[in-house]
């Protein structure tokens, strides 16, 4: 298939939020969607490059080119979001949480 | 040329932000008629709401309700179930009423 993805809507089965500091995204995606595809929807929508991207699940990086049922990410599932800094090293993993 | 997702940010009392499906943030009414409107507010033209007075956990699950009255609209078997942990469930509704969601 060489077409573009479009950005229409086909019937994606759950949704995943991706994090990073104050920040919670929320997307829809397939359990079968690969890790750089989802890094590619990302991209359009923070404005970054997705090689500048890493995703990660709890401690574990994301490969790109798995599926993220691969890594067991089910409807709902929470995603650490990694900007690679200026010094050209990625930063870690930061989630704010609220304090109550 | 790449057309950006349909999509809207929320904005906690915090200033945490939820960036969501503008389908997600349209099962809340409210959000619905302040996006749509055509006074030309900040809200239409940067997609952005702010809820000063909804804390951020409570923001987080009002949009996982949005997704998961998505999922319910497409199903046509048993829905799943939304579980509200009791000590939420008060500014919740609060913020449900607020949002006509």
């Amino acid at each position: 298939m060489g077409d573009q993805p479009e950005n229409d809507v086909e019937e994606k089965t759950m949704y995943i939020r991706v994090k990073r500091k104050k920040m919670t995204v929320f997307l829809q995606v397939n359990p079968t969607d690969v890790v750089s595809s989802v890094k590619e929807t990302l991209a359009g929508l923070v404005e970054k490059s997705s090689d500048d991207m890493r995703l990660w699940s709890g401690s574990v990086l994301l490969d790109e080119n798995k599926s993220l049922e691969h890594f067991g990410i089910g409807n709902g599932a929470v995603l650490g979001l990694a900007y690679r800094s200026d010094t050209g090293e990625f930063e870690d993993v930061i989630i704010e949480q609220v304090d109550n | 040329m790449e057309k950006p997702r349909e999509t809207v940010k929320l904005i906690s009392a915090e200033g945490y932000e939820f960036v969501v499906d503008y389908e997600a943030a349209c099962v809340s009414s409210t959000i619905r008629n302040m996006l749509s409107s055509q006074g030309g507010f900040t809200e239409t033209e940067r997609g952005e709401v702010r809820f000063p007075e909804i804390s951020a956990p409570v923001l987080e699950k009002v949009c996982q309700y949005f997704y998961y009255k998505l999922q319910c609209n497409r199903s046509t078997g048993a829905t799943p179930e939304f579980h509200i942990p009791p000590e939420e469930a008060l500014e919740l509704l609060m913020a449900a009423n607020f949002l006509d969601t």
